[in-house]
């Protein structure tokens, strides 16, 4: 009786398991696969409770289907005009066949190995077909990265969606940069670079003062102009005036001014150097010669 | 005793069923907005702050994200006195300089669901999606421009590429704004670059001392022009004044000397003569001298300067 009991009670559990892995939920991060005894029937990509064989029939595996990351180490690659550099590529991708990437693929890792294959392949063949200046350049229409990563995405898809279940969402260059062989060569090129920038702006200061400094002589040399103008009108001014003074002046009796005028400049040539010979007849003398007379009144 | 363990085993199992039935309420704080998912499935999102309540497990699953949280990552790379940077940290510019940029970036979750169901790690993506959009946007860059005035513009256009590179993947993060740490050349050659902006400060020296000669030259050249103009005014002035002096004595003497014209000029004379006569060689030679010895002396006969003309 007792030993029935416990024979019913296990049957009862083992039902209750059964039953459970009849039923299971499904995130809406997932997609699942049903195997049954080891061969896949179906794909459940919409989230919810889903309904399956019992565990020893039907098992189910899980995949990730959200956008995933793969980060390979930097590479080295080759410019169309033999540009050495080195170029940090990250991808995005989901598995959108978990069918498919489950009989190619069965892992993220194995998936991993193999987009790193088909993304140094298709880099080294992207970057070797374009210049330097398609991946910098400061022209006015820009660098052609977006168009480039695009390329990649694209080339990467067509390999990898049929083949692999899995879809590239997109490919894209996080650093490019030159090889460190390259790089002092670039640091000397843009040494003398900035040399030529810094002497650039040197010489324009230069330029720029001299013009000042000219422009201030120009200034300089015009007031002076100006002011001597001025200054020489003012003079004559004061000549003009002083000469119609004095002419109105001596209008007055021009022969008394010859004689005072004669008398002062007597004064001023004759010094003690001066020798004058006197005639004893002349009116100066005339008194002296001939002695006092009444009627002397010349 | 039988009838008291069924009681017994009811309340404990009414008990249970409460606390399970109990558990089923929630609290979404106050930054957090919730999401419930029915087996797996999403039924409700955007659920806002409060009290609510759902289907205990194993029915549904109440997911709490912070939403109005800021987070910060910092991007491009911060070398330390250690480190010997490697190549692939640095940057390419449009104009072919290699520079180095750290920043951060602060952003927060803007959809939860599509951050939680979008992408398997979404701020993984955001720090990869923001470095690519440094090496985009620096790649069409000049080094000057980014180093100098477009700094804003960089951390603009950063922030513009990654939020739009994250929109792609709808992965419901919100960039709220970048910030430039450091942009600078690489320390092999920031000696150069120093010297540029030197260059830079010597040529506005340059101007400036040729602006402060330009002043000195002006105001002096302005000074000798305002002397020259007053000495004229002054020599006018000057001109003016004795010319009215000597008028004015020329006319006061006259008046006088028109009272008796004839001996005024006499004396006049004679006053000159004896002004002058006290300092001079005198020679007086008869009028019956040969007159031949006179014109030695270079005087021509009758020619005496100091005769008085008649009138």
């Amino acid at each position: 009786m007792k030993k029935k009991a416990i024979w019913i009670i296990a049957a009862i559990i083992l039902l209750i398991y059964f039953i459970s892995t009849m039923f299971f939920c499904l995130d809406e991060r997932n997609i699942a696969i049903i195997l049954r005894f080891g061969k896949p029937v179906r794909t459940i990509i919409k989230s919810g409770i889903k309904f399956k064989l019992p565990i020893p029939i039907e098992i189910k595996i899980l995949f990730d289907k959200r956008i995933m990351i793969y980060d390979p180490t930097a590479t080295e690659y080759l410019t169309q005009d033999k540009q050495n550099i080195v170029a940090d590529i990250y991808i995005c991708w989901r598995i959108v066949d978990p069918l498919l990437f489950l009989q190619a693929l069965r892992t993220t890792e194995i998936a991993e190995s193999r987009l790193e294959d088909i993304i140094r392949s298709t880099a080294g063949a992207t970057i070797g077909t374009h210049n330097l200046s398609a991946f910098v350049s400061d022209e006015e229409e820009g660098t052609q990265l977006d168009t480039i990563m695009a390329l990649m995405t694209s080339k990467c898809n067509k390999q990898i969606r049929a083949q692999y279940g899995i879809e590239i969402i997109d490919v894209k260059i996080k650093r490019f940069n030159f090889t460190e062989d390259n790089l002092p060569s670039v640091y000397a090129r843009m040494w003398a670079e900035r040399e030529r920038i810094a002497r650039k702006y040197r010489a324009e200061g230069h330029k720029s003062a001299a013009g000042i400094t000219a422009e201030a002589e120009k200034r300089a040399t015009i007031i002076l102009s100006e002011a001597y103008r001025e200054s020489e009108i003012l003079k004559g001014q004061g000549d003009a005036q002083s000469m119609k003074i004095y002419a109105q002046a001596y209008r007055k009796d021009p022969d008394f001014y010859k004689f005072i005028r004669t008398l002062e400049s007597y004064k001023k040539f004759i010094d003690s150097k001066t020798t004058i010979i006197f005639r004893s007849d002349s009116p100066l003398l005339e008194l002296l010669e001939q002695g006092p007379s009444v009627e002397s009144n010349k | 005793m039988i009838i008291s363990y069924r009681k017994i085993s009811i309340v404990i199992i009414i008990t249970i069923f409460s606390i399970w039935l109990l558990s089923g309420i929630y609290v979404v704080e106050n930054n957090e907005e919730g999401l419930n998912q029915r087996f797996g499935k999403l039924i409700q999102e955007r659920i806002p702050p409060g009290i609510h309540y759902h289907l205990p497990c194993p029915f549904e699953q109440i997911t709490k994200l912070p939403v109005r949280k800021t987070e910060r990552i910092t991007i491009g790379f911060k070398p330390t006195k250690i480190d010997t940077v490697p190549a692939i940290i640095k940057r390419l510019t449009g104009d072919v300089n290699v520079i180095n940029l750290v920043a951060t970036l602060q952003y927060s979750i803007k959809g939860a669901t599509n951050y939680l169901f979008s992408a398997k790690d979404p701020v993984a993506l955001l720090k990869f999606s923001s470095e690519a959009a440094i090496t985009k946007v620096l790649s069409s860059m000049s080094v000057d421009y980014a180093l100098t005035i477009g700094k804003v513009d960089v951390q603009n256009k950063i922030r513009g590429v990654t939020q739009k590179i994250m929109d792609n993947y709808g992965t419901g993060i919100q960039i709220l704004n970048v910030n430039l740490h450091e942009i600078s050349p690489p320390k092999e050659v920031s000696a150069a670059f120093r010297d540029v902006i030197n260059a830079q400060s010597d040529a506005q020296r340059f101007i400036n001392q040729a602006y402060g000669e330009k002043n000195a030259t002006i105001l002096n050249a302005e000074a000798q022009a305002n002397g020259l103009k007053k000495s004229a005014e002054g020599y006018r002035q000057d001109k003016i004044n004795r010319t009215l002096g000597e008028t004015d004595r020329f006319l006061n003497v006259l008046a006088k000397y028109k009272t008796a014209p004839e001996i005024n000029r006499k004396r006049m004379y004679l006053e000159l003569i004896e002004a002058i006569a006290p300092g001079i060689k005198k020679i007086i030679v008869s009028s019956k001298l040969d007159t031949n010895l006179i014109k030695i002396y270079g005087i021509e006969e009758g020619s005496n300067p100091l005769q008085p003309k008649s009138e």
